[in-house]
This record gives structure tokens, C-alpha cells and sequence, in this order.
């Protein structure tokens, strides 16, 4: 196997993507997913098994990795780092649904149909909560939604969110603490917020 | 909210923070101008706002990289205790390695066979997990064993299998030169390992010589059930179609269903056994092609030549300079085997032809329909009895006689003898009814004297004996001969076709009654059954008035009703049973106090109870419940010393009980199991020796065993053992009673439930194994028995619980699978039984659980969805609080797996409503924690 994914390809396809071919994204969706995964399993074979991998880095190196620099500009990256960012959105929620598992593998004796319940794994309701409320948000606000998959999925700074969305930082920074004030009051958090929910819609 | 509120909502809240928090109220107040919900929204977000940190100011994970961890494939240097030495092969499964076992000092080989699939590729996986379990039940000494398995820390599961060191089957013959005879039986050594197999519902789909190794000691193993297929269908596993099972084919080694993508079956393996046959006893394929396409197109119109002919081929490759080389001829072929053409032609021709023309069948429905009868040809060849295919034809059985008896024919007349006397058995009892006279009359009376007296008294005094089935068989069946032959003389005469019927009736019960010691044949019981009512009612037609020959009739309702219970046709059940019933009650509305149309509506009642049970009526079973009790009391009450009387009360009393425990009162199923308990231990000392008394009370025991569990009282382990300690004393004694063996099975398995509960999984899953074992047994005599395919599925489920708890996932799920295709084929069958249905929603959850938790989503919720669907319909037609609360687990679990907040909301709501609802109409819920999970879900959603 190559050591990974053409540089090359990875460059055209985001161009292609931004004049407008259809089925672009659909090709650079497996490639980009591919490379996450290759670094990330570099990270855990590599490195002392403990360090922490944060999506930021990882989303750079993938970035470092796949595209030739010299041929992309900032629409190109935009491209790019939103794709990756739902990538690990992806990534995430589908990690914390099965989560539970995991954690309760040696579950205690369980027999009958009452007890059935036991069974079911405590999924970590937070983040599976946070990805329903940004469904929600995306169909009220969609560049919130987007800003927050930027930062908060793909781990980017504001500057980074700003040059790739196109939008002035000031922007970003109003826009993302508008949608973070929103969720969380719409996240009744597990972890001891006292916020007060909103009364039920 | 519409995007044009929310955006209000936005500015509002970016303005507001612009300005010195004690402007901000008054701000918002008026921007909002009256639209309360969203100044209300506003000011909850400026206090989320306020808050130190929240769930969008961390970062998602901790690590990014341990997401990805399951997800980067490769291989280990090392797996579990096993050191990877080096690689033997690659198929279309994964990589086989050879290695060794690291912890000990002499070095062990086994063979390692890891996938390398990604985890992606669900089907590989599924394929592969499911391999892993089918090996694990595959314990025959021909066959490659399974070690271990698990998954590497990648993910990647791994099987560990027996190392065989050998050569193909093939080669083996040709090295040895060994002859036909020696051949044939190293083939029968391939087909016990198959038809092992088969057994256990496993196909093997890839016979061929390079899967079976002959070691240097001569032992003979079968490799690679890699593409085994269940033999049962699999529709949750979506099973792949014959594309990708033809891309794991041997094409040289396919069968024509397989070509054409016909189901595979037994018969595949048959027709490949064949193939393999052809070569070791030819050397050739059976058909002679050119290429592989030519070989798809006769496969699928021609026959193959016959052995002795295909012998004549030749077939020869070019060399490298061009030239022609034989590689095979008649001469090269019997080199190797009989030594010349002309010897080896002789060998095949005939028998072998024949045999192996049959095996070949292109038709699958054509060839040996077992293996195991495949074989039985094979060894009826080898030791020069007739074998299956020419058994109808004179000529031939008696050459085959005189050849088997060549010495005696030469030495004298006792074979001659005895030979007259094979041939003329059969004419002199064609005859011998029809000889007229006064001599005849007298043995006509004598015979059926003595097989009355068999029938009723012997039959009877047998009945009361442990362990009897087998002796109670030849001895109906003797009886049934003689008045059978007798009847032809007899037609009209009431009493003796009355006498007739009455021994089908009693065949029946032998042979597959499930209420009574019987043998496991339900098909045979079904036809047996079916004769005596038809008797019975050609009698009635001609006596209208003789009421006991309506009571016969009944009772053989009845039973007839048994069995279609047993074989999954509920309606036809009820319908037989009911029409019994309105026969017995028409009786008694004229006799109010005869004692026998008491005793036999008693018993319809019961049977009606069980009917309606499986029909989810639990209502209509109360009714026929407390009728059949009234009626259990008031002849107990008549006839207090009458032992069976008070046992048939204290069945009464069981049944009682069980109700109970169906609608969730186990204090109250506890009082009637205890009261059925104290008849029955009185009883006991007047019978001790009754097999029938101590499986009834052995029942209790089981029964107080399971209340016990569902009080989670520390009692349930010692009523098991107890009852265990009686059922196995009886299958021990009467080892061909399918109902004692099955008593035995269930015993077992909740004595595994009371050592699971123990958290003692390792003894636990030995009791369940054992009647995992016994179940497949009957299964595999029985294969209409539907409620015996129902057991299989049950101890599946219970070993799938078992692997749940040890954290086990994968056997687990297959488990499951296993126990939801049971409940499957249950359904099919039996489409109207709720019970049916219960449990397929039940297995569905559990599958739908399990995939969860192996991130298999799409699975997970499709299958939760199916159990949703399930348990609404039968709450709907009865809402007991089984199905109450099993729906409710349902909806629970649909909650936590579908997308969106508001369905999830949803789902959630509805299961609380229901848990209420179930408990305003008092119908106890006895668990609470299904509310709190959902309530706690549902507060998290808010």
C-alpha cells in the first residue's frame, strides 16, 4: 500500500468541488476518511499510547498530508476543512452511541425479561443530544451550524473558522457565541449544569 | 421556532451583550415586544451564556486517536498465547498462519486464520463470526478442531484451529496405490465428519480433495467450514446471493444449484461428496470438459458418464516443447488402483456406476436425500449386501443372496432352505386371513384376545413402569399388525374396529404425543391419530346413538389437537379441541354425573387452556382454567382415594399457578404451586414408582423454581436441582422418550439460569450446553416438531444471556441470531401463535441490543423497530403485563437508537404513558427501573 493517499488527487478533486462537479465530494469523503484514520492509528502505534490526539491536530495533519499547498487557496481549504469536520462529527456520534458497550463489558448476571433492561448501555446522551440539537439548529441557522462543526467538531480557531468560512473573525466569534448560548440552553447538561431548561416546545 | 424567529431571537441575543449587563432586561423586553417565547429564549441563553463552561467549550473527546483505534488492521507478531511463525495461505476469508503456542515449552502448531477485512466490511465479519460459533459445535475427530478464537487488539477476530499436517485425499490414495475397497473406506471416514455436520444444521458448500488432509497416521480431517452455510435460514443476515458465493467456489467442485443459485442444501454436499468420489475412484472429473465454461454448461444439462466409462478417457497436456503428454489413461488411472483397466472396469461397473449416478443427480431432490444414506450404500457395497437403489428389483436380491451365502450354497441344502424361506414368509401371511372355516374362526378370536389383552392390560401395567416407551412401541405396533389383519375379514363388526381404532389411537400417543412418554415421531403420531378418528367417525356415521363412541371420538380430538399444537398449527389445535369439547358437553348436558365425560372434558379444558395461550387470549384461558379446576375438584372430592384423581387436580393447580405468573402476581402463582405440591407429595407415596406421578411433581419443582427466580429468592437453585435429580433419573431409565428428554433439557437449562444468577457462568453454561444437546437431538429425529425447533432457539437465547454477561459479544450475537431465526421459522409455521410472536420480539430486542453495542446502528435498529412492531400488536389483542412490559422495553430501546430529538422524545413519552397505563389497571409492573432509565433519557433530552 502507498504510504498514503495521492496528494495530487486529493488537490483536484477539492478544485473539481469548487467549480462545481457533482460527485466530487462523494469521492473525497472515503479519501480524507482514510487519511484520519491512518494518522490517527500512526498516533497509537507511534506514540506513547496515552497521548492525547485532539481533532484539531489530527485535521491539520490530514490536511498537511492530502493537499498540495501551492495549488489550493482559502476556498479550497474551506472545502476541505468542512469535510473533515463532519467527518469527525460523524466519527464522534457514532462513537458515543456505542460507547456504553465499552464501558460495560463485564456486565452482571442477567436472566429474565425485567432484568432486560440492564442490558441497555448507558450511551453518552450528551453528545448524542448536542448532534440533534445542531440538526436542529441547521435547519434555523445553517452558517451557525457550520461554524460550530468547524470549531467544535473540527477543532479550528476562530481566525482558522473565519479564513475558511470567508467571514470576518468578529463575525465568527458573534455567530459562535450566539449558537454555543443557544444549544446549551437547549442541552439540559448530565455533568451538573444548573441551568434551568427552557420549557418544553 | 422558524428560521426568521430564530434569527430575531440571534440579534436579539448579539445586541444585548453589547450593552452593560443591567440594560439588558429592559433591552430585551422591548426588542422582544410582546413575543414571549422569544425574550424567554433570549434570556436563557444569556444565562447559559454566563455559565463557567459547557459541553461546546471542551473538547468532544479526549483523544481523537482511540476513536480510529478498532479501526487500523495489522498483524500482530503475537496473538493471545499463540506466536505467529509464518503464513500458509491466503483465501477469500483472510490470511491462515502457522504458529505456536508461546507459553509452552513443546511447540504446539496450530493454525491461525485472521481476517483481514476492514471492519467496514459488515459481511465479511458476520460471515466470519459466524463461522467462529458453527466450528465451536463441531466436536468430531475428522474434523479440523477450533481452539480458540477471539479478536486481536486491532479488532480483527481470529479463529485458532487444529495445525493438519497432511496431503490432500487425492494424493494420499495415488501415493499409497490404494485399492478401491481401501478407498471407499477412507470415504466413509469423509461422510461420518459431513453428515456430523449436517446434523448440526451446517452445510459445508466447498467439499473438495484440498479440504481433506490425510495426515501420515492415516487420520482423515476436514478443513475450512469457512463458507458454511446454516442449513436454517438466515434472514437477518441478509445472506449473500450467489455472486460473492460463487467468487469463494471451487468451480471445478460445484454443484448445479450452486451454478444456477439455487438454495444450498445437504444435497450440495452430497452431490460434491460425489465429485470427490468420482476422482478418488476414477481419477477424473465426472464431466469430461474442456474449460470452465464448457463444464457450467453441462453441469447444468448433462449427466455425468459413469465411472466405468469415464475410466476409458484420456487426457493429455502439452509439454513444453509442444509436444503431447498423456497425463492420464486407462492404464495410468488403474495403475494406482485395481492394477489394470480391465479389473478396475469390472470394480465400477454396476453398484459403483449406480451409486455414484445417484449422488451426481443433477436434480438436488434426485440424489441419496442424506449422507448418511449416501454411506449406507457405500458400506452395503462393501460387505455385499443389496444395496438401497436396486432393493426393488427380485432378480438382483437374489444374486446378491447367493453371493453373499456362496460357501453354504456349495456345502448344502440349509441355504437353499433358507432362501425358500425368505420368499415365502410374505405369501403365506397374504394368505392366511383368508382361510375360511371353523379353525379360522377360532384363531380369528384368539388373536384378538391376545392383542387386547396386549393393548389394555399389558400395555397399561407397562405404562406405570419407568423406562417402558420402547417395549410399549413394539408392543401397539404388534398388536396394531394383528388387527390390522384381522379387520380386513371384519368390516362392520363395531367392536373390533373400535378395538382398531383405539390402538391407532394409542400408536399415536407413542409415538409423538407430547403429553405422555412418546418416541419423537410427530409426523408418524399425526398419521396414526388421523387413521383412528377417521374410524372413529365412520362408526358414529353408522351408530349415531352409541354415546361412547362419541367419547372415543373426542378423546382422539384431543389428542389430534396435541399434536397440531406440536407441529405449530395452532388454529387446527383449536378447532379439534373445540370440537371436542362441544361433543363432550352435548354428552354431559344428558349424563350431568358420569364420571368418564367429567374426566375427559377436565382434559379438553386443560388442552384449551394451552391453546389459548399460544393464541394470546390469556383472558379465555382464565375461563377454561377455573372450569377445568371446578371440574378437577368436584372429582377429586368423589373419589378422594383415588390417586389419579388427585394428581389430575394438582395438575389443575400447576396450571393455576402459571397463569399467575403470567400476569405478573407471583405470590399468588406461589400459593397454587405450593397446594399443587401437597396433593402431589401425598400422592407420591401411593406411586412411587409411576413415572408419569414423579414427572408431575418434578414439574412443580420447576415451576416453584422459576417463581422463586422471578421473587429473586435464593430458593430457585435447590427446586432445580431437585427437579433435575427426577429428570434425569427418568431420561436415564426410558432413554427413547422424547417428552422425558426434553423434561431433562428444561431442567437443565434452569439450573444454568440459577447458576448464571449465581454469577457462576462457567457451570452455568455446562447445564446449558447439555440441553442445548438434548434439544438438537430431538430436533434432528423430529424436524416437523416446531416447539422442538422453538427449544433449540430457547437454548440459544440462554447461552447468548450467558456470553453477554462474560462480556463475550460476538457468540453473543450469534446467539441471538440463532434464537431470532428459531423463533423465525416458528412464526412461518405457526403464524396465528402469539407466543410465537413474543418471542421472536424478544429476540429481535436482544439482537437489536447486542448490534448496538457492536456499532452495527442500521441492524440495531432495524430490529428494534421490528420488536416494536411485535409487542404493539399483541398489546394491542392482549394487553397483559408480559406483553406490556416487553413493549416497553421496546419503545425504550427504539429511543436510544433513532436520529432525530424529537422521535427519540417521542418514544420515550410513549413508553412512560404505557408503564402508567399498565399500572392504573393494576397490572403489575414489578420493575420500576424501565421507568427511571426512560424518565432519566427523557430529562436528558430536555
Amino acid at each position: 500500500m502507498p504510504d498514503h493517499v495521492d496528494k495530487h488527487a486529493v488537490t483536484q478533486l477539492l478544485c473539481d468541488l469548487q467549480g462545481g462537479r457533482s460527485g466530487a465530494a462523494d469521492e473525497l469523503l472515503p479519501l480524507v476518511y482514510q487519511e484520519l484514520r491512518r494518522i490517527a492509528a500512526a498516533y497509537m502505534r507511534r506514540e506513547r499510547p496515552n497521548h492525547t490526539l485532539q481533532a484539531t491536530a489530527l485535521v491539520h495533519e490530514a490536511f498537511l498530508q492530502l493537499v498540495d499547498q501551492t495549488r489550493v487557496d482559502w476556498k479550497n481549504r474551506a472545502h476541505f476543512f468542512g469535510v473533515a469536520a463532519q467527518l469527525m462529527r460523524r466519527i464522534l456520534v457514532e462513537h458515543a452511541r456505542s460507547r456504553g458497550a465499552q464501558k460495560r463489558g463485564g456486565a452482571v448476571a442477567k436472566l429474565s425479561l425485567e432484568e432486560a433492561i440492564n442490558y441497555f448501555p448507558q450511551k453518552d446522551l450528551t453528545l448524542l443530544a448536542l448532534d440533534d440539537c445542531l440538526k436542529e439548529l441547521e435547519k434555523l441557522d445553517p452558517r451557525q451550524s457550520r461554524i460550530v462543526e468547524l470549531r467544535f467538531f473540527g477543532g479550528l480557531t476562530t481566525e482558522e473558522t473565519s479564513e475558511v468560512m470567508g467571514l470576518s473573525t468578529a463575525t465568527i466569534e458573534r455567530e459562535w457565541r450566539s449558537a454555543k448560548a443557544w444549544l446549551h440552553s437547549q442541552l439540559s447538561d448530565l455533568k451538573g449544569r444548573s441551568t434551568p431548561s427552557s420549557p418544553a416546545s | 421556532m422558524t428560521p426568521e424567529q430564530y434569527r430575531k431571537t440571534s440579534r436579539i441575543f448579539q445586541q444585548a451583550l453589547e450593552l452593560p449587563p443591567h440594560h439588558r432586561l429592559s433591552y430585551i423586553q422591548s426588542a422582544c415586544a410582546g413575543d414571549e417565547e422569544i425574550r424567554r429564549q433570549v434570556e436563557a441563553m444569556l444565562r447559559s451564556d454566563t455559565e463557567p463552561e459547557g459541553v461546546l467549550d471542551r473538547p468532544p473527546a479526549e483523544s481523537v486517536a482511540k476513536l480510529f483505534e478498532a479501526e487500523a488492521p495489522k498483524i500482530p507478531k503475537r496473538i493471545g498465547q499463540y506466536v505467529i511463525e509464518r503464513e500458509l495461505g491466503r483465501g477469500g476469508m483472510g490470511v491462515v498462519y502457522l504458529a505456536s503456542r508461546a507459553d509452552e515449552q513443546y511447540h504446539k502448531h496450530v493454525a491461525i486464520k485472521i481476517l483481514l477485512a476492514d471492519q467496514e466490511n459488515a459481511k465479511l465479519v458476520a460471515r466470519f463470526r459466524r463461522e467462529r460459533q458453527i466450528l465451536a459445535n463441531l466436536d468430531h475427530p475428522n474434523i479440523a478442531l477450533l481452539l480458540d478464537g477471539g479478536a486481536t487488539p486491532d479488532g480483527l477476530p481470529y479463529l485458532v484451529m487444529e495445525y493438519v499436517e497432511g496431503v490432500p485425499i487425492d494424493e494420499y490414495c495415488d501415493n499409497h496405490r490404494l485399492p478401491i475397497s481401501a478407498r471407499l473406506d477412507l470415504f466413509l471416514t469423509v461422510c461420518s465428519a459431513v453428515h456430523h455436520a449436517h446434523q448440526n444444521l451446517v452445510v459445508h458448500r466447498d467439499l473438495k480433495p484440498g479440504n481433506i488432509l490425510v495426515r501420515k497416521d492415516g487420520t482423515v480431517k476436514l478443513l475450512d467450514f469457512g463458507i458454511a452455510k446454516l442449513l436454517q435460514p438466515q434472514p437477518g443476515f441478509a445472506m449473500e446471493k450467489t455472486a460473492t458465493g460463487m467468487r469463494l467456489l471451487t468451480p471445478e467442485f460445484a454443484s448445479p444449484e450452486q451454478v444456477r443459485g439455487d438454495p444450498i442444501t445437504t444435497a450440495t454436499d452430497v452431490y460434491q461428496l460425489g465429485i470427490v468420489l468420482f476422482q478418488l475412484l476414477t481419477g477424473h472429473h465426472p464431466f469430461h470438459y474442456t474449460n470452465r465454461a464448457a463444464l457450467i454448461t453441462m453441469l447444468a444439462n448433462d449427466n455425468p458418464d459413469p465411472p466405468s466409462v469415464a475410466i476409458d478417457r484420456v487426457v493429455e497436456e502439452e509439454g513444453p516443447g509442444g509436444e503431447k503428454i498423456v497425463i492420464r489413461s486407462p492404464e495410468k488411472v488403474a495403475e494406482t488402483r485395481e492394477g489394470t483397466p480391465v479389473k478396475l472396469k469390472a470394480r465400477l461397473r454396476g453398484e459403483l456406476d449406480a451409486i455414484l449416478l445417484k449422488a451426481l443427480a443433477r436434480n438436488p431432490a434426485e440424489r441419496y436425500p442424506s449422507v448418511e444414506q449416501f454411506a449406507e450404500d457405500i458400506r452395503r457395497h462393501l460387505s455385499g449386501l443389496p444395496i438401497s437403489l436396486f432393493a426393488n428389483n427380485s432378480g438382483y436380491q437374489l444374486r446378491k443372496f447367493l453371493h453373499r451365502n456362496r460357501t453354504s450354497v456349495l456345502l448344502g441344502a440349509t441355504a437353499v432352505l433358507a432362501l425358500a424361506g425368505v420368499l415365502t414368509t410374505t405369501f403365506w401371511q397374504a394368505n392366511i386371513a383368508s382361510r375360511e372355516g371353523r379353525k379360522a374362526e377360532r384363531r380369528f378370536q384368539q388373536v384378538r384376545t391376545l392383542a387386547n389383552s396386549l393393548l389394555f392390560e399389558v400395555h397399561d401395567a407397562l405404562a406405570t413402569q419407568p423406562g417402558t416407551t420402547m417395549a410399549r412401541q413394539v408392543l401397539v405396533e404388534k398388536a396394531q399388525q394383528y388387527l390390522d389383519a384381522l379387520s380386513a375379514e371384519s368390516k362392520g363388526d363395531v367392536q373390533l374396529e373400535r378395538e382398531l381404532a383405539t390402538a391407532f389411537h394409542r400408536l399415536g400417543d407413542l409415538q409423538g404425543n407430547p403429553s405422555f412418554a412418546n418416541l419423537g415421531q410427530t409426523s408418524a403420531a399425526l398419521r396414526s391419530y388421523q387413521k383412528a378418528a377417521e374410524i372413529r367417525r365412520r362408526l358414529i356415521e353408522a351408530n349415531p346413538s352409541q354415546a361412547e363412541l362419541q367419547v372415543d371420538l373426542s378423546s382422539t380430538l384431543d389428542a389430534l389437537g396435541d399434536l397440531y399444537l406440536t407441529l405449530g398449527n395452532t388454529r387446527s389445535a383449536l378447532e379439534s379441541y373445540q370440537r371436542a369439547r362441544s361433543i363432550l358437553e352435548a354428552l354431559r348436558s344428558t349424563r350431568p354425573q358420569d364420571r368418564t365425560l367429567k374426566v375427559q372434558l377436565a382434559q379438553n379444558y386443560q388442552s384449551l387452556v394451552d391453546a389459548y395461550l399460544n393464541l394470546g387470549k390469556t383472558l379465555e384461558a382464565i375461563d377454561f382454567n377455573n372450569k377445568a379446576l371446578s371440574l378437577g375438584q368436584q372429582l377429586a372430592d368423589a373419589d378422594p382415594g383415588n390417586p389419579v384423581s388427585q394428581r389430575n387436580l394438582a395438575v389443575a393447580y400447576n396450571r393455576a399457578g402459571a397463569l399467575y405468573e403470567r400476569l405478573g402476581d407471583h405470590e399468588k402463582a406461589a400459593e397454587w404451586l405450593d397446594r399443587a405440591l401437597r396433593i402431589q407429595q401425598q400422592a407420591q407415596q401411593e406411586t412411587a414408582q409411576d413415572p408419569r406421578a414423579r414427572r408431575e411433581i418434578a414439574q412443580t419443582y420447576l415451576d416453584l423454581g422459576r417463581n422463586a427466580l422471578a421473587r429473586r429468592s435464593t430458593a430457585a437453585a435447590s427446586w432445580f436441582q431437585k427437579a433435575l435429580v427426577i429428570f434425569r433419573d427418568l431420561a436415564s431409565t426410558d432413554p427413547r422418550n422424547a417428552q422425558a428428554a426434553r423434561d431433562l433439557a428444561y431442567a437443565e437449562m434452569r439450573v444454568g439460569d440459577a447458576f448464571l444468577q449465581a454469577n457462576q457462568p462457567a457451570q452455568s453454561l455446562q447445564h446449558y450446553r447439555q440441553a442445548h444437546e438434548i434439544f438438537h437431538r430431538l430436533l434432528s429425529q423430529d424436524q416437523f416438531n416446531i416447539l422442538a425447533r422453538r427449544d433449540v432457539g430457547l437454548a440459544f437465547e440462554k447461552i447468548g444471556n450467558l456470553h453477554l454477561t462474560t462480556g463475550n459479544l460476538q457468540v453473543a450475537l450469534d446467539s441471538y441470531r440463532r434464537f431470532q431465526d428459531a423463533a423465525r421459522s416458528w412464526i412461518q409455521t405457526d403464524p396465528r401463535s402469539s407466543t410465537a410472536k413474543h418471542t421472536l420480539g424478544i429476540a429481535s430486542l436482544k439482537v437489536s441490543e447486542l448490534a448496538a453495542k457492536s456499532g452495527d446502528l442500521v441492524n440495531a435498529k432495524r430490529n428494534s423497530q421490528e420488536a416494536v412492531e411485535i409487542f404493539e400488536a399483541l398489546y394491542a389483542s392482549d394487553p397483559n403485563p408480559e406483553n406490556g412490559r416487553a413493549l416497553a422495553l421496546a419503545l425504550f430501546q427504539q429511543a436510544s437508537l433513532v436520529d432525530s430529538r424529537s422521535e427519540r422524545k417521542a418514544f420515550l413519552g410513549r413508553c412512560l404513558t404505557l408503564l402508567d397505563q399498565l399500572e392504573k389497571v393494576g397490572l403489575a409492573v414489578t420493575d420500576q427501573r424501565i421507568r427511571h432509565a426512560a424518565q432519566q433519557a427523557l430529562a436528558a433530552l430536555h
